[in-house]
């Protein structure tokens, strides 16, 4: 009976210590099995597509530059956006503070998003670029994924280079432990790699046969897509880079050209919005509760609206505007609407107010998400072809034709013609209505032509946290 | 007399003495006449003795005038003499506290007085004097060292415990919770409090180490009742009606008055773009046109109510305990579908199969159902407050007709646009379900008189479904997404298995030496899914279905965790001569959360009392024990943490986190000393010193994200230390068959530092108010701090352009406050509170007159702040009744400007750091028992009580209760943050009674 009973207790515990404490996260892959097998590849450069969207188009950085440049106004705090929008005496045209970099920051989202999500991209392309050199594939595949791994490391230091002073720039053959906070570079070398990965992209899908991208939501990226993009995003990364008038006169405009001209962009680099993760700031930057057009941009198109907004009210009813300019008006199919009284407070300041909101994608906005995305118009980049035609000199007929296309149909009473002495302005009109729905455009616009707020930041810093990690001093910019 | 002679008359006494040996019969029983198997017989001065069987029976070889000595732990010994009688009845008095008896930590069954560390143990006396909803409420003000925190009042969610000091700088700070032999993770408001018979805490790894790396914050062992204490059966009816209320006086208010201009009829003056035209003083003493009492329509009085039954039984072999409860908490909304229902089946059956085998099995079901609003920023909670009172919020929607006006505020042109609280209230809500079954089932072989050999299995599984559901329909157009309707389903499984098997000896070794010895092996399996799906538009209006999301807004996720522990203890307990007290613990786990290069950690303890009042006799001093331990226990690494992972979602993978195959457990040392005195039978003192120290912190640490991807990596990367004073007194006034008045004091005070952190400084917690760096109390709010002295101005900034107003602040020419700046001109990021007390102290008395008895508990919380972010936010609107300057004198009237500088941007600022000591009524109960009772010929007696919760308060506090955590946002013992969460209530009652 003993012998029984000590057998019941010793049979569960023989069984019990066999078992492993090896034990899988199941839920959650690591490096090894995401990285097992080519078609594991597509996926991990479709998560590097969506960090590069994650890293830009949502409300950090977004809403922040949209205030930033002037071009959208808010007093409310999140997003960093009363911080950068808030200028010192005198009203509403002072000096701009230097941005709060520091790890006690209390908006510290809008620095750290994109730094850290465009460098998830970028890390992750290049692991696959390494990787599709070790692996046994054919050519055809090592084309295509390095196409596509080439073209999201463009993206993705296109944007640091544009968005942040300085960065870290490797590539696959760069012994990355190594690297150093010395080892940092101005946006021009970060820049430079952005650009020399965008060419890599093209001469990867030119010697590929087919290419099938799912990794934007809602569309597929084929062969002549691609190419289309990559030289179009050169174009554009490469003008956006200038940091004043002075560095934008020296781009080499013929360089823009060429590259619009190669990628011929017919259609909008549209995703789409599934309200799960594929969403952006539209949903904030439209809903007149939040943000609004700021009144730099309604003085922009109606003069006789006072900029900054006027500290004891409005003179005048506001509802002129719609003379000066097709798109705005009182109805849900105007791009900017009239929306009353701005919801901020005035202690805040009053220069922050406007009556008028974002209204192109409040589609989007009242469906929670759902619908189309553009990142890249085809419109925005012949506005870059007109503009390289106006600094190069060489064709101001079909500059004025690209700018009319809009202007005129928006229907303003005066087109532009070849022989205006401020077609560059007209240009500039255009660009302010027309694109201002990607991130940044209109602060890398207002950027390019000195025309931010006075000490207004040129680019962010790289975090204090990230700064931290490398043992660097913090630093600010701005201010 | 010859030697010889002397020889032979011993011989003759000698077989005469033998021949008045007899077999004495005997029975021991307590003062109810319940058998106490198990107790002790020992003739005196000699080694020979028996024990009693399960009926309490004894048998024993003595002869007349041999002096028996009956003990039993947790009973006064008694000591007859034999006489003529054969049959005896011993009846067994209940011991002081002192002389409870301990099952957790140690060896082997054990009296409190030989404990060699501090046990907190708490009665079924004391739990039924206000039986909480749930075990955690029930342990409040019970045991020195131990904090119930109730950081929200959301009907469902069990309270907060921290024992002493903090131990994770994650804010993990619950101790291990094993129920019955199970350990428990998850809700404990799942479990009925009226099921407790007692429980037992050991407050940290001085005494938790038998339970290894998961027992750094203290061990809570709770044991439920078993069986009726007489043969026989015995039926328990309780009910408990009331309702849940916040008292008008706590309740939030708006202000009165704003700062808008108002023409003569008393209307706003609106400019030309719509808006309101401030004043041009932008002081708020205009009153508005029409005053509406929102918050009437928000909170109102709602039911509670309890019942439970229990059976209770004991034959000669088994013993057995059914019962069945029913709770509802509707809480203090008013909409009659928020709220809580719990019902419990508990069956706890031992059974003795031979006089060697034992088998003892506790099965505990339940079954909840929670309807929960939203919580935190832009909820209900934050909308209220910031709502204008001209807007109507009772009036229905033009749309359709529908129940409050979704953007009643809105509509009046107010600057912001909260929507509507009462339409989200009454359209959006979350539904939980969950069912659980916890099992202990128990194999006891008693191999020998001295050795037991035990084999436990035992689980814990629970399916949790949580629903949202927004029918279609949805007017507010500030959440479109759910315009179209909204369904998610949440489903969770979580499985808990764990087998332990126990060798325990127990044997005199001679009369002065005792050891108490156990070997442990317990294997822990641990599995937990989840699946979610959703949709964010709906086909059929009301259908509440997943086959009714439409196939472009369909939302999908999973999620799993596993984790196994397999470890080995081994307890030694030595006493010598009832006075020298040691133990000796190791403890070797194993566990898949640690990194498989440091997959195994080894725990102990060595602790040692003296028991000076057996020593010497000393007047007075009944007991006296001095005693120190030191041990070592741990805590558990996040499942993930050890991993580099990516996170997979819509099929794309992307870098989370670089895995760390060094990553260790929380590491707990722990030194304790303390004292047990009892002073007569009137005075039993208990004084406990701790210090802990918490090294390999378990942080995520910011890595170059440059090199890798990577933001982040799991690391052991700091220490937190804390220092633990703790007394408590009770005083036993009157112990009388009538009259019984006894006292309880309580007194704790801890002090708690970040002494290491191997990662640069880290801000946590709500809003990130919260700071952790090297060298700085644990528990500190970072941010702007107002000047309150001129000595703080800047060097730019002449003294002479500024003055201190009537609330003590720097202001300028403008009266606008001033803040603290730092070298670049930006405002300081300082310290501005701590959450830390100086100390805590409950009181709590019981006293009985005849049938008629009463118990209070008071809560006092001395020192120490809380952020009110509630009130910051209105500051934002300006709707805060400190904003109404009617009835200031007219030269500390402050214009709107001063109060928006104040609010800050919503950063964490001085201003809304506030006292948060409190004193609190937190249980009274007046009883009354009817006795002689008979309901078909059984005795009955019923019991009549008026009981109240959290009914009386004393603060300084501007919001509802400084008690205040955010749910779900790191450390709920120590981040006290107002963020519009759900805010305790009172609970009124009354309790009906009936045992036969």
């Amino acid at each position: 009976m003993k012998k029984i009973i000590y057998l019941i207790f010793s049979v569960p515990f023989l069984f019990t210590m066999c078992d492993s404490l090896e034990v899988k996260n199941l839920a959650q892959p690591i490096r090894d099995q995401v990285l097992s097998t080519p078609e594991d590849y597509q996926s991990n450069l479709n998560g590097a597509a969506y960090q590069w969207f994650n890293a830009l188009f949502k409300s950090e950085p977004m809403m922040t530059l949209l205030v930033a440049a002037d071009v959208g106004t808010s007093s409310w705090g999140f997003h960093g956006m009363r911080e950068v929008g808030t200028v010192g005496p005198p009203y509403g045209l002072g000096s701009h503070f230097p941005i709060n970099n520091s790890v006690t920051a209390s908006y510290p989202e809008f620095l750290e998003i994109p730094y850290n999500r465009l460098y998830s991209a970028v890390t992750s392309a290049t692991d696959i670029i390494r990787a599709v050199e070790g692996a046994d594939i054919d050519s055809e595949l090592e084309n295509q994924y390095n196409a596509y791994a080439h073209f999201l490391r463009g993206l993705a230091y296109g944007y640091l280079g544009l968005i942040f002073d300085q960065a870290l720039v490797f590539d696959e053959k760069t012994d990355v432990k190594s690297l150093t906070y010395d080892d940092f570079v101005p946006y021009d070398k970060v820049i430079e790699q952005s650009l020399m990965d965008f060419d890599r992209a093209i001469e990867y899908a030119e010697a590929s046969k087919a290419i099938n991208i799912m990794g934007f939501n809602g569309i597929t990226i084929d062969k002549t897509m691609l190419i289309q993009l990559a030289n179009s995003y050169y174009a554009k990364i490469l003008v956006h880079s200038a940091r004043s008038s002075s560095e934008t006169t020296t781009i080499d405009w013929n360089k823009v050209l060429e590259k619009i001209n190669k990628g011929n962009l017919e259609k909008d680099f549209t995703v789409f919005g599934n309200t799960n993760k594929w969403y952006n700031a539209h949903l904030r930057s439209n809903d007149g509760n939040l943000m609004r057009v700021d009144q730099k941009i309604v003085n922009m198109v109606d003069s006789n609206s006072p900029y900054p907004y006027p500290i004891n009210g409005y003179p005048s009813d506001e509802l002129d505007l719609p003379e000066k300019d097709a798109r705005w008006g009182s109805s849900s199919a105007h791009k900017y609407r009239y929306a009353g009284a701005a919801p901020f407070r005035a202690n805040r300041g009053i220069y922050f107010f406007s009556s008028w909101k974002f209204n192109e994608h409040e589609q989007f906005r009242l469906s929670g998400g759902l619908g189309p995305m553009p990142l890249l118009k085809a419109r925005e980049v012949r506005l870059f072809k007109a503009e390289a035609l106006i600094r190069l000199g060489t064709d101001l007929e079909l500059a004025a034709h690209i700018i009319n296309e809009t202007r005129v149909e928006a229907g303003m009473k005066e087109p532009a013609t070849s022989s205006d002495f401020n077609l560059l302005d007209k240009l500039f009109y255009e660009r302010y209505l027309e694109t201002n729905d990607a991130t940044g455009n209109g602060f890398f616009d207002r950027r390019r032509t000195d025309d931010l707020g006075d000490k207004q930041f040129l680019h962010f810093p790289v975090p204090a946290r990230n700064l931290n990690t490398w043992g660097a001093e913090l630093y600010t910019t701005g201010g | 007399m010859s030697k010889h002679t002397y020889l032979s008359l011993l011989l003759i006494f000698s077989i005469s003495a033998f021949a008045q040996k007899r077999v004495i019969k005997g029975t021991v029983v307590d003062e109810e006449n319940a058998p106490l198997p198990g107790a002790t017989i020992i003739i005196q001065d000699t080694n020979y003795g028996v024990s009693t069987d399960i009926e309490g029976d004894f048998y024993i070889d003595a002869k007349e005038g041999d002096v028996l000595v009956i003990s039993y732990l947790g009973f006064q010994t008694q000591i007859i003499t034999i006489g003529d009688d054969e049959n005896y009845i011993i009846k067994l008095l209940t011991g002081t506290e002192l002389k409870e008896i301990v099952l957790t930590g140690v060896a082997g069954k054990t009296d409190l007085r030989k404990v060699s560390f501090s046990v907190g143990k708490v009665n079924e006396t004391t739990l039924q004097q206000v039986p909480g909803v749930d075990p955690v409420s029930s342990l409040r003000g019970k045991v020195a060292g131990v904090r119930v925190i109730q950081g929200t009042g959301l009907p469902g969610v069990a309270p907060s415990i921290r024992i002493r000091g903090s131990s994770s700088l994650l804010g993990i700070q619950d101790p291990l919770i094993i129920l019955d032999g199970t350990i428990l993770d998850g809700q404990l408001a799942d479990i009925n409090s009226d099921d407790i018979e007692n429980m037992e805490i050991l407050k940290g790894s001085a005494a938790a180490s038998l339970y290894g790396s998961r027992a750094a914050n203290g061990v809570v062992q709770i044991f439920t009742k078993r069986g009726s204490r007489k043969y026989g059966s015995q039926i328990r009816l309780r009910t408990e009606i009331g309702f849940n209320f916040i008292p008008k006086s706590r309740q939030p208010s708006i202000t009165q008055s704003h700062n808008y201009q108002l023409d003569d009829s008393g209307n706003y003056v609106r400019g030309s773009d719509g808006g309101y035209v401030l004043e041009d003083d932008r002081i708020a003493d205009n009153p508005f046109p029409v005053y509406y009492d929102n918050l009437s329509l928000f909170y109102s009085a709602n039911s509670m109510h309890n019942q439970s039954l229990q059976i209770l039984n004991r034959t000669q072999t088994t013993t057995t305990n059914l019962s069945i409860s029913n709770l509802s908490q509707d809480g203090i909304l008013n909409f009659d579908h928020f709220g809580f229902e719990r019902q419990t089946v508990r069956l706890n059956h031992d059974m003795k199969i031979s006089d060697r085998l034992k088998l003892s099995t506790s099965t505990n079901l339940s079954s909840i159902n929670q309807v929960e609003p939203d919580l935190g920023a832009s909820s209900p909670f934050f909308t209220i407050l910031l709502t204008p009172p001209h807007a109507d919020l009772s009036a229905p929607n033009e749309e359709d007709r529908s129940s409050f006006n979704w953007n009643a505020q809105q509509e009046t042109g107010w600057p912001g646009s909260e929507t509507n609280p009462l339409y989200t209230l009454a359209n959006e809500f979350t539904q939980i379900a969950r069912q659980r079954v916890i099992g202990n089932y128990k194999l006891i072989f008693f191999a020998t008189n001295y050795l037991t050999v035990e084999g436990a299995y035992s689980f814990d599984y629970f399916t949790t479904e949580t629903d949202f559901f927004v029918d279609k329909g949805w007017l507010n157009s500030r959440i479109p997404i759910y315009d179209g309707g909204y369904i998610t389903k949440e489903r969770s499984k979580s499985r808990k298995d764990n087998l332990q098997l126990t060798a325990s000896l127990d044997k005199d070794i001679t009369p002065y030496f005792n050891i108490k010895a156990k070997l442990f092996y317990l294997y822990d399996d641990r599995n937990e899914h989840e699946v979610f799906a959703g949709g964010t538009k709906i086909g059929i209006t009301g259908l509440n279905n997943l086959n009714n999301v439409t196939s472009d807004s369909e939302i999908i996720g999973s999620d799993t965790a596993d984790f196994v522990e397999k470890s080995f203890a081994g307890i030694i307990d030595l006493d010598i001569k009832d006075r020298y007290l040691t133990s000796f613990l190791i403890r070797r786990d194993g566990n898949s959360l640690f990194g498989p290069e440091v997959r195994k950690k080894t725990f102990y303890r060595i602790s040692g009392a003296w028991r000076l009042s057996e020593e010497f006799t000393i007047p007075y001093v009944e007991e006296w024990k001095i005693r120190g331990s030191v041990g070592t226990a741990g805590l558990l690494p996040p499942f993930a943490a050890q991993f580099e992972t990516f996170t997979v979602s819509e099929g794309s993978a992307e870098k989370n986190t670089i895995g760390n195959t060094r990553l260790g457990p929380f590491f707990s040392t722990e030194i304790e000393f303390g004292s047990n005195i009892q002073l007569g039978n009137f005075i039993s003192l208990e004084y406990n010193y701790s210090e802990k120290k918490t090294e390999g912190q378990v942080l995520p640490v910011d890595i170059p994200v440059e090199i890798d991807g990577f933001p982040f990596q799991w690391r052991n990367a700091g220490t937190l230390e804390s220092f633990t004073n703790e007394l408590s007194v009770s005083f036993n006034w009157i112990r009388t068959p009538d009259l019984y008045l006894d006292t309880t004091f309580l007194f704790e005070s801890t002090n708690q530092y970040v002494t290491e952190l191997f990662r640069p400084v880290w801000q946590l917690g709500p809003r990130n108010s919260f700071i952790v760096q090297a060298g700085k109390v644990y528990g500190i709010y970072i941010g702007s701090k107002v000047l309150t002295s001129l000595d703080q101005l800047d060097e730019s900034q002449n003294p002479s352009d500024y003055r201190i107003n009537d609330e003590g602040y720097v202001v300028d020419e403008n009266g606008i406050p001033v803040f603290l700046l730092d070298e670049t001109g930006n405002k300081a990021q300082v310290q501005v509170g701590d959450i830390n007390s100086d100390f805590n102290l409950s009181f709590n008395s019981i006293f009985r007159y005849r049938n008629f008895s009463a118990f209070m508990l008071w809560d006092w919380k001395q020192g120490g702040n809380v952020y009110n972010q509630t009130k910051q936010t209105t500051f934002k609107e300006l709707l805060h009744p400190d904003v109404d300057q009617v009835n200031k004198p007219l030269n500390e009237r402050k214009s709107t400007d001063y109060y928006s500088a104040l609010y800050n941007i919503n950063a964490t600022t001085s201003h809304f750091v506030e006292d948060a000591s409190y004193l609190k009524l937190r249980e009274l109960n007046f009883s009354y028992v009817l006795t002689d009772l008979r309901i078909l010929k059984n005795e009955v007696s019923i019991k009549l009580s008026l009981i109240g919760r959290n009914i009386l308060q004393f603060d300084n506090y501007s919001g509802i209760d400084p008690e205040v955590t955010v749910r779900g946002n790191g450390d709920q013992t120590n981040y006290f943050y107002d963020g519009y969460g759900y805010p305790s209530f009172s609970t009124i009652s009354g309790g009906f009674e009936l045992n036969f």
